[in-house]
């Protein structure tokens, strides 16, 4: 019985594979202009959909998640809190003032204006 | 009641203090660098802040052990590979000030990485637990990933860099698997819990494998064969202070961790254990002596050389009985010691850095041609180095060696002994290479020197007293074995 169970998976993810080989390999109509141009917002395209661009954002980005990981860290802190009290305040201070000097460095060195 | 908790935080602190003024530090630089960016002053604050971290070890040096929590324990041997990664990487700061300021670009940062790494060290020295083994090795790479890359518009740096990241990644991976392994089994992750556990359940084949696993991580870090293959490559390209980093501070952290690992493990004495690190031990050393013979490149060359040095250590972890704890101590300092030499000889010579698209550093071996004729002191520091690698009477290297090879013998593992010995052969052919390369006359060679004042500035200082340092400790070793035997016992 587990033999037949097998052999069915078997031939699912067989199928499904064949499956996904043959889909492209059809032909099949090159889908229309209108169909091809990167989107807009309704504008004609002046550039390729492969264009590079700018990462501007990239250092932001990298800030929100050190924030986000810090905010993640409050909800179990949270919970200690109610037990441990004024030493987990205490604790949570020093972490959040160090995360603070980050700010200031990152700010003094023109991370949030978008250049 | 509250006095006795109170003194047992007191003491806690105190243990834990240098690791508080590393971090310390880290955050003062950032915020002078925030308030004013200046290299000679970022440089100064950071040296401030890892000898006033030196002084706090001094102060906690008789404290004995120390919990300060169950995941971190300061004993003797944490201070010990504290004093090591604190020493090397005040050498490296002073290094860095000298090599980065021909670098037009953000220098202060450098030393943030730097001393993060540090801090790495520090944790992992005084793991006891899985957790703050993975924390520290992590902390002391991340950051190296960095400081190799510093100045990644060489391509020969950014290579480095990309390179030392991704097997590091790889090394992780497989660190991660070993623990998931040991802690599905055993459901603990604690060094000696884990270590009962193997001695009881040594047989288990989840828990062997989960055990190799985490070997092979820590043996990439270590570049041990067949693990090498990034140590060459990472340490021509990366920037000199960040290999000296690399070379030192960062592999006696981990060997201390893995030398803390055996002690705890009884189940690595069991034959077949012994066996496969043993024939791992000597592949190491010869492929290692082998591959340096036909280097042309001085980097290259030290990097092989490491590994070659890497596999000497591990005779001592092998025996893992008698005085093999003395012995990794008095390697590992000798080792340290010879090894800043060499590199401090190598970023000296490359400093101030000049952008060259390639590899910036001086690394091929033509460029220190007839050194002796332009900068005999230099030649004379980079003539001990090598000379105490090779294990010379007179050198430091060569107490480490005798160590080595009187474990071995004590032994009776007369294999290992014999590969020490042939590596040691083989080893002084390329040693002796670079010496007379030093010496050789040939006007017209491209080449590189260290500036006129190279001397007078700090790094060229602590180079100079690192290769007293070697020579009188291979005169008069005695109060390093009083205190490697002190640490041991």
């Amino acid at each position: 019985m587990e033999l037949f169970a097998l052999l069915i998976i078997l031939i699912v993810v067989l199928g499904a594979g064949l499956l996904v080989q043959w889909l492209p390999m059809r032909h099949q109509p090159r889908p229309r202009w209108s169909q091809r141009v990167p989107f807009l917002g309704g504008g004609t395209p002046d550039s390729h959909a492969w264009s590079r661009y700018h990462v501007r954002y990239y250092s932001m980005t990298l800030l929100l998640i050190a924030f986000e990981m810090e905010m993640m860290f409050m909800y179990p802190w949270a919970v200690v809190f109610v037990e441990t009290g004024k030493k987990a305040m205490m604790e949570m201070g020093m972490f959040l003032a160090i995360l603070s000097v980050g700010i200031v460095y990152a700010w003094r060195e023109g991370v949030f204006k978008w250049q | 009641m509250s006095d006795v908790v109170n003194q047992g935080a007191m003491m806690a602190l105190l243990a834990i203090s240098p690791l508080i003024l590393v971090c310390l530090t880290v955050i003062v630089v950032m915020l002078s660098i925030a308030w004013k960016r200046n290299h000679t002053l970022s440089a100064i604050l950071t040296a401030v802040g890892l000898n006033a971290a030196l002084l706090a070890l001094l102060f906690g040096w008789t404290l004995g052990t120390v919990d300060v929590t169950s995941v971190l324990v300061v004993d003797d041997l944490s201070r010990f590979g504290g004093v090591l990664v604190l020493m090397s990487t005040l050498a490296c700061v002073t290094l860095a000030h000298h090599y980065l300021e021909g670098y037009e670009g953000p220098r202060d940062e450098f030393y943030l990485l730097l001393t993060s790494a540090a801090a790495g060290g520090l944790v992992l020295v005084s793991a006891r637990h899985m957790t703050t083994l993975f924390f520290g090795i992590e902390l002391l790479s991340m950051p190296l990933f960095g400081m190799l890359a510093y100045t990644f518009r060489d391509r020969g740096a950014l290579e480095s860099g990309i390179k030392y990241m991704v097997l590091s990644a790889a090394a992780t991976a497989f660190l991660l698997f070993g623990m998931a392994l040991l802690y599905a089994v055993t459901g603990t992750l604690d060094f000696a819990e884990l270590g009962a556990a193997l001695s009881t359940r040594g047989s288990d084949p989840w828990l062997l494998a989960g055990a190799g696993l985490l070997l092979v991580g820590l043996a990439f870090k270590l570049s041990i064969v067949p693990f090498h293959l990034w140590t060459p490559d990472v340490y021509q390209g990366g920037p000199g202070p960040a290999t000296t980093f690399l070379a030192t501070a960062s592999k006696v952290a981990v060997f201390l961790v893995l030398l803390r690992l055996f002690q705890s493990t009884l189940a690595f004495h069991e034959n077949w254990w012994h066996d496969l690190l043993g024939f791992i031990a000597v592949i190491t050393m010869l492929v290692g002596n082998l591959l340096a013979l036909t280097q042309n490149d001085l980097k290259r060359l030290l990097g092989y050389s490491s590994i070659a040095h890497f596999g000497y250590l591990l005779v001592a972890l092998v025996v893992n009985q008698g005085l093999a704890v003395e012995t990794v101590g008095i390697y590992l300092v000798t080792y340290v010691l010879t090894t800043l030499g060499a590199f401090g000889v190598v970023t000296l010579v490359s400093s101030p850095y000049v952008a060259t698209g390639g590899t910036a550093d001086a690394s091929p071996l033509h460029h220190y041609r007839g050194l002796f004729w332009r900068r005999p002191y230099l030649t004379a520091v980079m003539t001990v180095s090598m000379l105490s690698l090779a294990g010379i009477p007179f050198t430091a290297g060569f107490i480490g060696k005798f160590y080595i090879i009187a474990v071995g013998v004590e032994a009776h593992r007369w294999w290992l002994v014999g590969s020490v010995v042939v590596g040691s052969a083989i080893g002084l052919y390329y040693y002796l290479r670079v010496m007379v390369t030093l010496f050789l006359h040939e006007p017209g060679m491209q080449r590189r020197d260290a500036t006129h004042d190279w001397a007078e500035r700090a790094g060229g200082m602590v180079v100079l007293g690192v290769a007293t340092l070697v020579i009188l400790l291979g005169l008069y070793p005695t109060p390093m074995i009083n205190w490697v035997n002190w640490v041991a016992g």
